[in-house]
């Protein structure tokens, strides 16, 4: 049979075929063939020491019996070699024991008591379960039973002279294969199932370290690299050159927002959208702080509908385009949470400021963003005074998304 | 004048962190070397290190900060914005932290808080602190009692997250600047009383897996 489980090819470490399951299966089975065969023969054995005095024909009995014994030998060592039974060499050897089994009716009638054809009775009996073992099919073990079954009834009645009545329950003990059949096919299934929830196991691992190596390196890269590329832009005295200087800024960007940028995997969540925005202004040079880690942590990112997540980005873009364009100062500080049933998201400055009673300012950056978050069920709150900065603040109602979130992640 | 030493592996960063301290006018970059052996060569004895986390290696440098801090206080600054990095260094006993992003102002004003004896609570370390120390109950059931930040104390926290001054943040919660830095040093107090149990265990895991290895 196959020795490979589906999909252990793309395993990081794959087991050395004698460690699959279903090999080690089918190991099992070819070994309890053999030791049928060698219980079989110490049966043999011992039947010939206790009997060898009353032989009409010794020599013949004893061919049959060294006959028995060369064919088990041939069999126990390719079965022990190859590590499993094929079904032909267990056919072959059924036809081989219903030979037997006449030739040993025919040496014992009808000079023995007995009402089974002497030692060939026990031993078709202790060793057919080769046939349960070899077949896979039930179908093809019963009509193998039946031959050796047959082979012993027609030699012990016609030849032997039993009667029928002893014969037939002696030859219904070959069915019991069935059993063994039925028992093997587990062991074989159960084996097969083992080996693909490893090989599962397996390619986890082997994404999830994937996984790792690459946020390693973007941990690398951004660490290092990326460092010392935006150390050289902010400390403008160390390169000189305002077009190289402006080089470096471009790439230092870029990389930026290689690193922590969007996650190709998962396009289009609140997070990830929020962080590009942040990452677009970076490079347009609003120094921008984005405080993520209640969100991040608390598994919600990906639970807002496209339109409170189209809303939320557009009003945070606009208040941030505000900032640059009145406050007077480069950087910003961005917070997202998500506590109990509410969604907030925070923008503030510390730069100049504007009274909100002012109509061209005030009433202006209100309705921009108000205009957005109302279509989600969102408010907004605005807090400025000239001087003092301004305080934007985004609340939206989430409770439905948060619950069943929840649920989803429970169930 | 406030006596600096950096400790950065990187000398585009040092030179970087020295022009930015060296403009401040109240602050003396006493040493500027590349690590920790460098530091106890140089013999100096400043108020303040700035200690990158992060040491030309995968891993940060959390034993030194637990070393260092017996010469000085100890301001880690890191590229990494990690909460774990974070909590770490706080918890073996950093004085603050800043990432590398931070402006000038706000690393000038970090240096003044630790030098003199504060705690350098920065927007970012703010909200990375508030999500671990109220993190829901799955989480929060294996905290020991006592750990968990008051609603004052929350609150105050939650403000500075969201980038407020802590002048900013006394005016909005109508108290005086003094205890929003009290409740600022008790967010601090609260996560090294928790660390201890938490130290013992860290330091078990690592024992362990330096043996496996």
């Amino acid at each position: 049979m196959s020795a490979r489980a589906p999909g252990a090819e793309l395993a990081v470490t794959t087991p050395a075929p004698a460690e699959y399951s279903a090999v080690r299966a089918e190991i099992v089975l070819a070994r309890a063939i053999v030791f049928f065969r060698a219980c079989g023969l110490v049966e043999v054995g011992c039947v010939l020491a206790l009997d060898w005095r009353h032989y009409r024909s010794p020599a013949l009995v004893l061919l049959l019996a060294g006959a028995v014994l060369a064919e088990s030998v041939l069999l126990v060592a390719a079965a022990w070699w190859r590590g499993e039974i094929r079904r032909w060499w267990v056919g072959a050897d059924v036809a081989f024991l219903v030979c037997c089994l006449a030739g040993s009716a025919r040496l014992t009638a009808p000079a023995d008591g007995h009402t089974w054809v002497y030692f060939m009775y026990p031993f078709t009996v202790i060793t057919c379960y080769s046939i349960g073992i070899a077949y896979r099919r039930q179908p093809a073990v019963i009509a193998v039973s039946s031959v050796l079954a047959g082979g012993y009834a027609l030699s012990a009645i016609m030849i032997h002279h039993d009667p029928p009545w002893n014969v037939l329950p002696n030859a219904a003990a070959y069915y019991s294969n069935i059993v063994i059949a039925w028992a093997a096919a587990e062991l074989r299934r159960s084996g097969r199932a083992s080996d693909a929830s490893h090989a599962v196991a397996i390619a986890h691992a082997a994404d999830l370290a994937r996984e790792r190596e690459r946020a390693r390196h973007a941990r690398m890269l951004h660490d290092r690299v990326l460092q010392t590329l935006e150390a050289l832009v902010h400390h403008g005295s160390i390169v000189a050159d305002r077009e190289l200087s402006s080089h470096i800024a471009a790439e230092a960007a870029w990389l930026r927002a290689l690193v922590q940028g969007t996650p190709v995997s998962e396009p289009g969540d609140l997070l990830s959208r929020l962080q590009e925005l942040a990452a677009q202004r970076t490079a347009a040079g609003l120094r921008i702080e984005f405080n993520n880690t209640q969100l991040r942590a608390s598994g919600l990112r990906r639970s807002f509908p496209p339109e409170v997540t189209d809303a939320v980005v557009a009003a945070v873009g606009e208040a941030l385009t505000n900032i640059v364009k009145h406050s007077g100062t480069r950087s910003a500080i961005m917070r997202a949470t998500v506590t109990g049933d509410q969604l907030t998201v925070s923008v503030l400055d510390h730069g100049a400021g504007f009274d909100p009673c002012e109509i061209p300012r005030g009433i202006g950056l209100a309705e921009c963003i108000t205009g957005r978050l109302q279509e989600v069920g969102g408010s907004v709150h605005i807090e400025s005074a000239p001087g003092a900065g301004t305080y934007v603040e985004l609340t939206i109602p989430v409770g439905g998304v948060v619950r069943s979130a929840h649920t989803e992640r429970m169930t | 004048m406030i006596q600096v030493t950096i400790i950065d592996d990187h000398p585009v960063a040092r030179r970087g962190l020295e022009s930015m301290l060296g403009d401040a006018g109240d602050i003396v970059v006493a040493a500027s070397v590349s690590s920790p052996a460098g530091f106890a060569a140089e013999g100096t004895s400043p108020d303040v290190i700035l200690l990158d986390l992060y040491l030309g290696t995968d891993e940060p440098c959390l034993d030194a900060v637990g070393q260092l801090r017996a010469a000085a206080r100890v301001l880690v600054i890191s590229a990494s914005g990690r909460p774990a990095d974070v909590l770490g260094a706080i918890r073996v006993g950093a004085s603050g932290y800043v990432t590398k992003e931070v402006g000038a102002g706000m690393l000038v004003s970090a240096v003044r808080t630790v030098a003199g004896g504060g705690f350098a609570l920065s927007s970012q370390l703010a909200d990375i602190l508030q999500s671990e120390l109220t993190r829901n109950p799955p989480e929060a059931a294996g905290h020991q009692p006592g750990t968990l930040l008051s609603p004052r104390e929350e609150q105050a926290l939650d403000l500075i997250a969201r980038g407020f001054t802590h002048a900013q943040t006394a005016r909005r919660m109508g108290v005086s600047k003094a205890t929003v830095d009290t409740y600022v040093e008790r967010v601090r107090a609260k996560l090294q009383v928790r660390n201890k149990a938490e130290l013992t265990r860290v330091a078990l895991l690592r024992l362990a897996s330096g043996e496996k290895r």
